[in-house]
């Protein structure tokens, strides 16, 4: 891992304990050895208030590679997560986590989070991900929230 | 960037610039009064619908403009004309990546006027239109604004800081996350981050040759401002990399020579002629300046007497084939009685097939029984003929035939191009030791090339061969006349072996003979396989 790498997440995990949104959290993994993974974290994305999502908390793995920040962290849901823009992996199809897109450097953990936390509950239909949210979601709206719904229970705050 | 030159106020010197970067073009120059030209420029930057009457629905790749002028220059151009055999002409340009920098400098030179923005301004917009001078017209025309706020030259919200490199006496960079960092970087964004990560992140982007922006929001760096960051004119390998992009995505007009390490750029002016080749089951090859002769059309070296059917047929056939083929023929032995593939996986060389249990010795192929226990006594080599082999394996056996021909002689070519080097070296030495012209040793690139392309040639002779018909008479011919091409090949390479470059001085004559005989066998079994696919008896299947 480069040194610049390893500082800006050392920043970052510091800037996150100082302060972070509400409801979040965030945490770099455990190594077998019991050390720190600072390029690996485990982070929950609280569904905004007032929406579909509103009763769950969302668990992601966000990973960064060795030339970050000049490359975005890559952002994992559980695989088959139901989401038009999510991948059947659990990865995120978001514009900021793009690195051809709109990534730039100075892109802040805190920012990645509120983006998803966004991009929940105002899914992009031009860029759909998978198939099953996808097509209910522009198909069948009733069909899609009561998913959406019923994935919250399974992921209760 | 630097821009040398002056700006361009609807002077003709710029047009004529453009131009002369083309030398086999400039002589046309003289011909044609200045007014035309001044016409033909302004019809193509300010109308873009006009210039589309040279060529209509090619115009997406004429974005450096420079061939239609030359349409325009050269009434000839636009015909497409045949030479001595029957060959269409195709008009090229060789070009290497800065040529075609000075070529959009040049063209940067002329739309200035429109845009009365920096030169730098407008490099980024290019960019961000790929180039495309005539998309980005047609939005400016239409809302100036919402341009410059796309390309990241205007932002909405006003901050407008100060641009460029800043000083301070403690710094704390929100990239690395260091502090005393005393030499900044902002744009108008105010966004302001250590000239250290800035670097960092300038050396990652510049080979994608997309625009740069703001390590924080979308306002984009110009190439000013990347010099003034890395202290360089790094600003040119942005471009060059954004050439490159430009290239690849208009393959229909510029193709890179295939040849390892080889930078030129091949533009052919003449699209419409292209489309003349494959009906006449021809290739349209193009020379680029270190003579590398290759095919503008698949973009594979020449692979002449075949078309680009055969050569693309027997490339995907080579691809699909030869990993198995290599492993088949290094591993096993076909049943001599039923044909199918057998490994031997021990040390005996008592075989039973398990297909047809057929028993035989595999140093001989010979039916076990006549061994009666002393296989050491079997001498005979190989069996001329086989039984009862499937028509899959025979035709396996053919490909294999002919493919081991072609990538032998794929081998020998490369073989005499190095040989080729090292013997031009010692004559150059000679030369200059005794003194004589350059003009005088001429011969010797020349009898190389043509060994090189008699090489060629022969090598793409098999896929011809592989695909006819073998009972045809005219087959047998393009037979025969592969036959001479090789015994005129070999000759040639004989020679070429030389040890004293004094005596291939001496040999001049010789040398000269037998390229020139190379060159007609070539000719002659090109001619040949033309006609086998002419008149469809070669005929590439799938």
């Amino acid at each position: 891992m480069s040194s610049l790498c390893l500082q800006r997440l050392q920043e970052e995990r510091k800037k996150w304990r100082k302060d972070h949104p509400f409801g979040f959290y965030a945490k770099p993994c455990k190594k077998a050895d019991g050390s720190m993974n600072l390029q690996k974290w485990e982070a929950g994305i609280p569904g905004k208030d007032g929406t579909l999502w509103k009763d769950g908390v969302y668990p992601v793995t966000i990973e960064y590679p060795d030339d970050y920040p000049s490359k975005p962290p890559k952002v994992k849901f559980p695989a088959g997560f139901y989401h038009p823009n999510i991948y059947p992996s659990g990865t995120v199809c978001l514009s900021i986590l793009n690195e051809d897109q709109d990534w730039r450097p100075a892109i802040t953990l805190k920012q990645i989070a509120l983006g998803i936390q966004d991009l929940l509950n105002s899914p992009n239909p031009d860029s759909p991900a998978q198939e099953p949210a996808w097509r209910a979601f522009s198909k069948n709206k009733k069909e899609y929230e009561r998913i959406v719904i019923e994935q919250a229970k399974e992921y209760t705050k | 960037m630097k821009v040398s030159g002056k700006l361009a106020e609807g002077s003709d010197e710029d047009d004529e610039s453009l131009i002369l970067d083309f030398e086999s073009d400039s002589d046309v120059i003289d011909d044609v009064d200045n007014e035309s030209v001044l016409l033909g420029r302004d019809n193509d930057v300010n109308d873009s619908s006009d210039s589309s009457c040279y060529e209509s629905g090619d115009l997406s790749g004429n974005y450096l403009g420079f061939d239609q002028r030359e349409k325009v220059l050269n009434p000839g151009f636009g015909d497409n004309t045949y030479d001595d055999d029957g060959v269409p002409k195709l008009n090229y340009n060789c070009l290497t990546t800065d040529q075609i920098y000075e070529l959009m400098v040049s063209r940067l030179e002329r739309i200035q006027p429109i845009f009365q923005l920096s030169y730098g301004d407008i490099i980024v917009m290019l960019q961000k239109y790929a180039w495309s001078e005539e998309r980005l017209l047609e939005d400016w025309t239409e809302d100036r604004e919402k341009v410059l706020v796309a390309c990241g030259l205007e932002i909405t919200k006003t901050v407008s800081k100060s641009r460029g490199i800043q000083n301070h006496s403690d710094f704390l960079c929100h990239i690395c996350c260091e502090s005393n960092k005393q030499k900044t970087f902002r744009l108008e964004c105010g966004h302001e981050y250590c000239v250290e990560c800035y670097e960092h992140y300038i050396k990652d982007k510049l080979p994608e040759g997309k625009i740069i922006t703001c390590m924080s929001c979308s306002l984009a760096l110009k190439n000013s401002d990347i010099d003034e960051i890395l202290g360089d004119n790094s600003s040119q390998t942005l471009m060059i990399s954004s050439i490159k992009g430009f290239i690849q995505k208009h393959s229909k007009h510029y193709k890179w020579c295939p040849f390892v390490d080889c930078n030129c750029v091949i533009q052919v002016s003449n699209l419409s002629s292209l489309s003349e080749f494959p009906r006449l089951h021809l290739s349209p090859y193009v020379v680029c300046e270190n003579q590398h002769r290759f095919c503008f059309k698949c973009g594979l070296e020449s692979h002449s007497p075949g078309d680009c059917q055969v050569a693309e047929q027997w490339v995907k056939l080579a691809q699909l084939e030869s990993e198995n083929l290599n492993w088949v023929l290094k591993n096993t032995k076909e049943c001599p009685k039923c044909g199918v593939n057998i490994e031997k996986n021990g040390g005996c060389n008592h075989m039973t097939c398990q297909s047809c249990e057929y028993q035989f010795c595999w140093i001989c192929e010979q039916c076990w029984n006549g061994h009666g226990g002393g296989f050491y006594e079997c001498t005979r080599f190989k069996k001329d003929e086989k039984l009862g082999t499937a028509e899959t394996k025979n035709s396996l056996r053919k490909y294999t035939f002919y493919y081991k021909l072609f990538s032998e002689h794929e081998n020998s070519a490369k073989l005499d191009w190095n040989l080729g080097l090292t013997v031009e070296q010692k004559v150059k030495v000679l030369q200059e030791n005794i003194g004589i012209s350059w003009i005088e040793t001429q011969f010797l690139s020349e009898s190389i090339r043509a060994l090189i392309e008699g090489r060629t040639t022969l090598k793409w002779s098999f896929p011809v061969a592989f695909y006819a018909d073998p009972s045809h008479n005219l087959t047998k011919i393009f037979v025969d006349n592969q036959a001479l091409l090789v015994s005129a090949v070999e000759d040639l390479s004989q020679l070429l072996q030389v040890k004293e470059p004094q005596n291939i001085i001496d040999r001049k004559r010789e040398f000269y003979n037998k390229a020139r005989f190379v060159e007609t066998r070539s000719k002659a079994l090109a001619g040949c396989g033309r006609d086998l696919l002419c008149k469809g008896i070669c005929v590439p299947f799938q």
